[in-house]
């Protein structure tokens, strides 16, 4: 730290030659030298109680009494899109969406009204892995909130007139995509990566073409074998006296079975890329939506600490390289971003941005340069020690919320990751090295097989993409689908 | 409802809170100290976290701005994360990053707002930086500098309206809303060529009148001691020369709108979307409150009115939505609704009006209203557990309604609304004459812009 703060200090004194005069007058002699900071805070991220309920639903509870409020996140593994039937995609975030729609009894305006009456918000959706209830509660309608939980997630009504207008609104929705350039250009990289019809690579909300083909029974049978309460895990943060409140679960949810669950493995291995470049014509588009990713590493894999630094450096921050370049040096893009998306099984790792048309071209050779770059050499010692301090210094920030905190106990119990795995993270990441940044860059993310996705104006970038020598593109309608 | 709503804020006070359970209201604790030099400076101790939040917040926006620059008070904002005077391009983000922190900001039409935040080890030398740009930020900018951000605020202003669906109707609503010579009526994005047009004395000379000590509120949160940030705050910033109070521009309250102003256009969309809007009061003014929960009950999610008539019921509206946004000199009420293929937007204007008049005829159910109130309240609380969040209220407070220690006040003023008053507010502010009514229908984008 000491060293890197020394190399920077010594540009400073170079950039500013005509210091202000003013500055004389402030009685501090060193304006150049970056105040150092007092001794390093202690910090030890909250620790959680972990129950069983009767029904085999794992319960975690961090008390925190700041505020009367309380934030939940209730986990159902098997219950996420990745476990969409194979010619049917969008049936986990569908059902998902329909157990708010009518409940025990209660219609779907009468479950909002009483979520607002009760100061609570319910909200529920799916990722590849799982599906996610997230719940905002006041301590003092606690016990009320926690029925309409249950009520919500253990007796979806599931009628056929709700699944009929739900479906009307989620078919528009698929219409609409097209008018979002930036979701489609996603959708086409993980689509290319692993398969349109594959567990991990389509759409969570499904395609227009196979939508009218779900019905009612889908929904049904997925929730009947799915939403398994045994499998669950429900983290509750916040201000909850735990005796009591698991007494409450216990009575709300512990009697809450899935006689018909079942479990379900899939494998969502990577296929055979054939073509790297692909692409979707969008008239007029003063800007292109860029997506250049390819199948990354799973959670659970060795290499996760030292692939975070160097995602860090590469894209992960304001200073990372990539945005130093392209947006800071270049000017021509507003920002750029790159990360895993960690799931169970290898996910994606893409980079993110929408460059101005005339630039597309030179816009993704300049990040394919930085993931060479960034494999070729031991990371230098100041940009590790800032994407490792970054990391570790950031990690307090998500504890401070309750929902931060029951967001971040869900993630571990979802990767079957220990509860204390927080209290070790700083470890893992001060032991990264320059050279193990070097080796997963070049390993995981060689440049030569990634994928590279543009939605854009074809007659203002095509020419220039041609050039870049990515081989053939392959083209894609404004829905991100493949034309023949 | 309402009432135990109160009683558990009351309860909170007792954490966050000077004066403990019995007092009536929350009162969110902290000091504040005023610099010779006229900055205002706000504490705020909540030691859960060990990071600290610093926010400035500078009283020029957009409806500053000068003939042919606008969009400026934005470009300027931008130039200021390129250095200073003793620090160079990057640095202050690396050494933010480094602490484990990160910067940004904010333009609206009325103020400017940075943000740093860093473990709060780090306190003082965020100050140091801060101290540094807000000195001598001119002294090291250049033309590059100026050159690269105004192509970043281009593309900004691509990535979020241009290459948005329905991204340019906030464009059409302004200068619809407000008259050609106030502040209000041009965005805070800007118009491109007069984007293209800053120059590096335009620069200077904003920054010499605005970025003054006198013309700032300062917040520092999370974990630090006061009087530690007092000595710092002295040290880094009592020095910087007072300055004239910016002689700013001044906008009349506009005349009301004699009738209804009808928008046509068209967007590379496949569903039209109709927009209702009409001038509303102005931040902490009496008709906010009751306003707000006039916007709650028409179309704030789906225990709505438009929710449930022309999404659930009658299955012609993709989503609806409405909310009452109030700044320093006015404010906007806005009631937006999407198609469902095939509905005719006609129809959507015609039923929107519909319900603005039912509620404007009628008070709302008690039952209704709690609701609205309960859910706001719900949402207030949430919003205190983020220490940032609570700084940049704080100096929202402190600027704009005059009194920093507003939070128990805010609360109270929603809690005392009443049904009638709801109707009087839709009444007074959502009349026929002073709608706009924008559609934007599927088709091309169109070459010109609302000017």
């Amino acid at each position: 730290m000491i060293r890197y703060l020394a190399i920077i200090v010594a540009l400073a004194g170079a950039a500013s030659a005509a210091p202000n005069p003013s500055f004389g007058q402030s009685g501090i002699a060193d304006w150049t030298t970056p105040p150092k900071p007092t001794t390093e805070p202690a910090f030890a991220p909250p620790v959680a109680k972990r129950v069983k309920l009767a029904n085999g639903m794992s319960v975690l509870v961090v008390e925190n009494h700041k505020l009367p409020i309380v934030a939940m996140t209730l986990v159902a593994p098997g219950a996420g899109a990745a476990y969409d039937p194979k010619a049917k995609p969008g049936i986990a975030a569908f059902t998902a969406d329909m157990l708010d729609e009518g409940a025990a009894g209660l219609s779907a305006i009468q479950i909002a009204q009483e979520e607002d009456r009760l100061g609570a918000e319910i909200g529920i959706g799916v990722s590849f892995d799982a599906a996610r209830v997230s719940v905002s509660a006041l301590t003092a309608t606690l016990d009320p909130t926690l029925d309409l939980v249950a009520k919500i997630v253990s007796q979806p009504a599931l009628s056929q007139a709700d699944f009929d207008r739900v479906a009307g609104d989620r078919a528009t929705a698929l219409e609409l995509r097209r008018d979002r350039p930036r979701e489609v250009a996603g959708i086409m990289l993980v689509a290319t990566l692993f398969g349109l019809d594959s567990p991990y690579g389509h759409p969570s909300s499904g395609v227009r073409e196979s939508f009218k083909s779900i019905t009612l029974a889908d929904l049904q049978s997925f929730y009947a074998t799915r939403w398994n309460p045994a499998t669950m895990t429900l983290v509750v943060a916040g201000d909850v006296d735990t005796q009591k409140l698991v007494a409450k679960l216990g009575s709300a949810l512990g009697g809450w079975k899935a006689p018909g669950a079942k479990t379900v493995r899939f494998a969502a291995s990577p296929i055979k890329i054939a073509q790297r470049l692909h692409l979707v014509d969008r008239p007029n588009a003063p800007q292109s939506d860029v997506r250049i990713g390819l199948v990354g590493l799973d959670r659970k894999d060795p290499r996760y600490y030292a692939f975070e630094v160097m995602a860090n450096a590469l894209g992960g921050g304001f200073t990372s390289r990539l945005n130093q370049r392209l947006r800071e040096q270049l000017g021509i893009t507003y920002g750029i971003g790159a990360g895993m998306e960690w799931r169970a099984q290898p996910g994606p790792f893409s980079i993110s941005t929408a460059i101005v048309a005339a630039e597309t071209a030179h816009g993704i050779t300049e990040a394919l340069k930085i993931v060479d770059a960034i494999g070729a050499t031991d990371m230098p010692a100041a940009e590790l020690d800032k994407a490792k301090q970054n990391l570790i210094r950031a990690l307090p920030a998500q504890f401070e919320t309750n929902a931060g905190t029951a967001a971040s106990f869900a993630d571990l119990s979802l990767h079957g990751l220990p509860d204390d795995w927080y209290a070790h993270y700083a470890d893992h990441v001060r032991k990264v090295s320059g050279a193990e940044v070097r080796a997963v860059a070049k390993s995981a993310i060689p440049s030569g097989k990634l994928v590279i996705s543009v939605v854009g104006d074809m007659a203002k970038v095509r020419a220039d993409i041609d050039k870049l020598g990515l081989g053939a593109a392959a083209m894609h309608d404004l829905y991100g689908m493949a034309l023949p | 409802m309402k009432r135990l709503i109160s009683a558990i804020l009351a309860i909170a006070a007792g954490v966050v809170v000077a004066r403990p359970a019995l007092a009536d209201a929350p009162k969110i604790d902290f000091t504040s100290f005023e610099l010779p030099n006229g900055m205002k400076v706000f504490v705020i101790e909540d030691h859960k976290a060990p990071i600290v939040y610093e926010v400035m917040w500078v009283r020029v926006g957009s409806k500053d701005e000068v003939a042919n620059r606008t969009g400026f008070a934005h470009l300027f904002e931008h130039l200021m994360f390129k250095g200073s005077a003793h620090i160079p391009d990057g640095l202050m983000d690396k050494l933010l990053e480094l602490a484990g922190g990160w910067s940004n900001a904010f333009t609206s039409t009325d103020e400017t707002v940075f943000q740093n935040v860093a473990g709060s080890n780090f306190l003082e030398q965020v100050l140091w930086g801060e101290a540094d740009r807000l000195a001598g930020l001119t002294d090291t900018l250049d033309q590059t500098k100026l050159d690269n951000q105004r192509d970043v605020v281009l593309n900004e202003r691509r990535e979020r309206y241009e290459n948005q669906p329905y991204g340019m109707a906030s464009l059409y609503l302004d200068t619809a809303l407000w008259p050609r010579d106030h502040g209000y009526h041009w965005s805070t994005i800007g118009y491109p060529d007069d984007i293209k047009a800053a120059s590096l004395p335009d620069v200077k000379a904003f920054f010499t009148k605005y970025y003054v000590p006198n013309n700032i509120a300062m917040v520092i949160a999370g974990d630090v001691k006061p009087e530690q940030v007092k000595q710092l705050v002295t040290k880094y910033f009592a020095w910087i020369p007072r300055a004239a109070t910016p002689a700013r521009p001044k906008y009349a309250t506009p005349p009301p709108q004699p009738k209804q102003i009808t928008i046509d256009t068209t967007d590379d969309v496949q569903v039209p979307r109709v927009y209702v809007a009409f001038r509303g009061p102005s931040a902490y003014t009496p008709d906010e409150a009751p306003l707000d929960m006039a916007a709650a009950i028409l179309g704030d999610g789906k225990s709505s009115r438009l929710y449930k008539r022309l999404v659930y019921d009658e299955k012609i509206a993709q989503s609806v939505n409405a909310g009452d946004e109030t700044r320093e000199i006015g404010g906007e009420m806005r009631i937006v609704v999407t198609a469902k293929p095939g509905t005719d937007p006609k129809r959507l204007c015609r039923e929107i009006n519909e319900e603005v008049a039912k509620l404007a005829a009628a008070p709302p159910e008690a039952a209704e209203l709690e609701r609205a109130v309960n859910s706001h309240e719900a949402q207030f609380l949430d919003g205190l557990e983020r220490v940032l969040s609570r700084a940049i209220q704080l100096a929202n407070y402190a600027v704009l309604a005059g009194d920093p220690d507003y939070f128990a006040k805010d609360l109270a003023r929603y809690r005392a609304v009443t049904p009638q008053q709801v109707a009087e507010s839709t009444a007074k502010y959502m009349k026929p004459t002073a709608r706009i009514v924008l559609t934007i229908n599927p088709g091309k984008k169109p070459a010109e812009e609302p000017k």
